[in-house]
């Protein structure tokens, strides 16, 4: 689409971040978000994003497992997020890991998707 | 983050995962060895051997149809957790200190002992951690999935051996 561009094309990340229009897709690409190193990189990226866009969709289409260290920074992000009036929503999210999101608590604060083009759709009919 | 939550300083643990922690069992004698020993790993304290021991623990439970699918990905992150705790919290990283992983099991059941060399913990540090704002690093939430994910949750040598349990698939179908 013509109206998106990668943010982060000259570092190759197994993360995607795509602006589109006013929301920042963020589509994880690995499937195991464990290694410290690599939460810290997408942590950091994720931070980069929502500093420059309003809203945030994190895709985790592809994720399986993640740890609760990558979970805590979610948080962070979206507590963040929510201190400049934005928003980080997650897609994606079935099975054991929306189970594991459930038991960690996420689920009741984390708006979450059924996939990239419903998180969107719901932020643009609530906009904030 | 949903649009009827109000916003707040931070994420506030919820009393059943209060609870959880509260109710911790950790021993300080050494954990029962359940039927025979499968599995023993020994692996210096870095992500990625801790990874590679989780994956092919993971892998031959699975194979030995012990798990289900769906038991083996919640078992999966739940061993992640110990693992990844015993290499920050308990070796703290310090990579000459070793990580011991071993599978017991008898006909019916089976135990994933994580053991590091560190100081351990008691149930009050890990309700501090969970209550603190460093639990939006993490700390106690890892607890709380380990606690989610298996049958079987307790903590022995003072906090230094975690052991995880459940019951075997295989176990189940020959009823």
């Amino acid at each position: 689409m013509s109206h998106q561009h990668d943010i982060a094309a000259s570092e190759p990340t197994p993360w995607m971040i795509t602006r589109m229009g006013a929301v920042v897709v963020a589509e994880v690409m690995m499937p195991r978000l464990f290694d410290p190193v690599m939460v810290d990189r997408l942590d950091h990226d994720l931070h980069a994003a929502v500093g420059s866009a309003d809203d945030l969709v994190l895709d985790l289409t592809r994720v399986r497992y993640i740890s609760s260290a990558m979970l805590g920074r979610m948080v962070m992000l979206w507590m963040a997020a929510q201190k400049r009036g934005r928003r980080v929503v997650l897609s994606g999210v079935t099975g054991t890991l929306a189970e594991i999101l459930r038991i960690a608590g996420l689920h009741q604060r984390v708006q979450m998707h059924r996939d990239v083009a419903t998180a969107l759709a719901a932020l643009e009919t609530h906009p904030s | 983050m949903n649009a009827s939550v109000p916003p707040t300083r931070g994420e506030e643990p919820t009393p059943n995962q209060l609870a959880m922690i509260e109710h911790l069992e950790i021993h300080a004698d050494a954990p029962p060895q359940r039927g025979i020993r499968h599995l023993h790993l020994s692996f210096p304290s870095a992500f990625v051997h801790g990874d590679d021991a989780v994956t092919l623990v993971i892998e031959r439970m699975h194979s030995w149809h012990w798990l289900t699918s769906e038991q083996t990905d919640l078992l999966a992150h739940a061993l992640h957790e110990a693992v990844g705790n015993a290499v920050v919290h308990g070796n703290r990283g310090h990579i000459e200190l070793t990580v011991e992983l071993e599978l017991w099991a008898d006909g019916q059941q089976w135990d994933l002992h994580v053991s590091d060399q560190g100081k351990g913990f008691s149930v009050r540090e890990a309700l501090r951690a969970f209550r603190g704002r460093r639990r939006n690093l993490g700390n106690g939430r890892g607890l709380v999935i380990m606690a989610g994910s298996v049958e079987r949750l307790t903590f022995h040598h003072g906090g230094r051996t975690v052991v995880l349990g459940g019951r075997r698939s295989d176990a189940l179908r020959r009823g």
